[in-house]
């Protein structure tokens, strides 16, 4: 699998460990094809939901940019 | 009504989602489904979101910051030291409150403050955090804030009335070694395995995702199915697996209860047959067992893309103590200089050089083996508390990484083959 560029990574799942940080092993099945795969489904997805006016800022470090 | 209908289909499909900009591009949060996405700047433009002033400088500039993060993702907060579980293996050694705690007021500041940095998730731990009055004014705090609170208990308190207001929380997981009196009895009190067990069935009856924590040792490395199983027939959708950590009451378990290096090498390959044996169940593996996951050969990319990640202390996360002190990872006790400051001020001091020294920036110069090992840079060298603990050094290579113990018999006369302390029992 090439570095990524893109959409460079997932994280399922909230983490509710207060030490340290998990991560779901459920992707390392799918293998490099089924990571890029889900890479391209996952991009689709969210390019439809930011067309649909669903995202916004988080907090006021995203304060600098603007959505063009 | 069918508008409503559609609204909701249509916020089912298209969920909404939060974004912040960072150097190398952006990073989006999803609730439902839970979901952290980072892209490049192309891809965040892509969705017609542009970083502007913050995207100055080259993206391989960026890429290759430290930290790379403007701001921790993840905030791991201590609201209290205070604890009954009195667990053996415990990295805080919990039990009576910490001089200094913050207390709901202080705390509801520093939730603000967290905040205003940008922080996505706040995991909320102690000590026994459901001993605390004001537990849901915090976690309500963060979520009007956007942030997702998630929460880790002993299950020793918990009620119905506790367990109907865990709505709150992304996700709620209950600490657990064992699957009976026995097992559990490991490191915790036998006899309140009952009481682990209701506080479990209360939890899934109000929220959909409750899971446990398990700490892997040698006593219970081979039998994890028997977890799984538990996990499964309780209605839970998530186990995390925890390496043992030589902090706190923990230093003293670490070295009778680690599991073998043959323990570790078999982790990966026993965890991925028990997922796809148990496709309800999520199984996850924390930070710092990447050597372990690495050690198999799995594509670094393939990792990477996952977020299968080594140690994320002091960029992707922060722990902050109950009396407000932040530091890169909740297991650092031993934290001087810039290694430890006050939570109040890490928007200020995040970009800081003189912080968390001891924990950023160990892909830019690693040691042998890690600096010709394809897995460092998602590797990172493993975890810095064990390394510190074994070695006396946090920037040495994690001394149970399988591929380290494997090339430190081949090189026995390499000063990094011998630690400041004894290493007794590895394999």
């Amino acid at each position: 699998m090439k570095k990524r560029r893109g959409l460079l990574s997932v994280r399922f799942g909230f983490n509710p460990n207060s030490s340290s940080l998990g991560a779901d092993l459920t992707g390392l099945l799918l293998g490099g094809t089924g990571a890029m795969l889900l890479a391209a489904a996952v991009s689709v997805w969210i390019r439809l939901t930011a067309r649909a006016g669903a995202g916004s800022p988080h907090g006021s470090a995203s304060k600098d940019g603007d959505a063009t | 009504m069918i508008a409503r209908a559609l609204r909701s289909l249509r916020n089912r499909v298209l969920p909404r989602f939060t974004y912040r900009y960072e150097p190398f591009g952006g990073v989006l949060m999803f609730e439902r489904p839970a979901l952290l996405v980072t892209g490049d700047r192309a891809w965040m433009r892509s969705l017609g979101l542009d970083g502007g002033a913050r995207w100055k400088g080259t993206e391989a500039e960026a890429s290759a910051a430290i930290p790379r993060m403007s701001a921790p993702i993840e905030a791991h907060l201590a609201l209290t030291n205070a604890c009954t579980a009195g667990c053996s293996h415990c990295y805080q050694s919990s039990g009576d409150p910490m001089p200094g705690e913050l207390g709901r007021d202080g705390m509801l500041a520093l939730v603000d403050s967290l905040a205003d940095a940008g922080v996505f998730h706040i995991a909320l731990g102690g000590g026994e955090s459901f001993l605390l009055p004001w537990l849901f004014d915090v976690a309500d705090r963060a979520r009007e804030r956007g942030m997702v609170p998630n929460v880790t208990t002993s299950g020793l308190v918990m009620s119905e009335e506790i367990a109907r207001r865990c709505t709150v929380f992304g996700r709620v997981n209950v600490s657990l070694d064992g699957t009976d009196p026995e097992g559990y009895g490991e490191f915790r009190r036998a006899e309140s395995f009952p009481k682990v067990e209701r506080a479990v069935a209360m939890l899934t009856k109000h929220h959909k995702h409750v899971g446990v924590n398990t700490v892997v040792t040698r006593r219970n490395a081979d039998h994890l199915e028997k977890i799984v199983a538990w996990a499964d027939s309780a209605g839970l959708d998530e186990v995390e697996f925890l390496r043992l950590k030589p902090a706190g009451r923990g230093s003293d378990a670490w070295w009778d209860h680690r599991p073998t290096e043959e323990q570790n090498r078999a982790l990966l390959p026993r965890l991925l047959a028990l997922r796809r044996r148990n496709p309800r169940i999520s199984l996850k593996v924390d930070c710092s067992f990447a050597p372990m996951v690495a050690a198999l050969g799995t594509d670094p990319e393939v990792l990477s893309f996952f977020s299968v990640l080594g140690c994320e202390g002091g960029d992707y996360l922060v722990g902050i103590d109950a009396a407000g002190r932040a530091k890169p990872c909740s297991f650092e006790h031993d934290a001087e200089g810039g290694n430890k400051i006050p939570a109040m001020e890490l928007s200020t001091r995040w970009n800081d050089p003189a912080t968390f020294p001891e924990y950023r920036g160990y892909s830019s110069a690693p040691p042998e083996p890690c600096a010709s090992c394809v897995h460092q840079r998602v590797c990172r060298g493993g975890c810095r508390v064990v390394a510190k603990f074994v070695t006396g050094d946090a920037r040495a290579p994690d001394p149970e990484c399988p591929r380290v113990l494997e090339w430190r018999r081949s090189h026995p006369d390499s000063p990094r083959a011998t630690p400041r302390l004894p290493i007794l029992g590895f394999g």
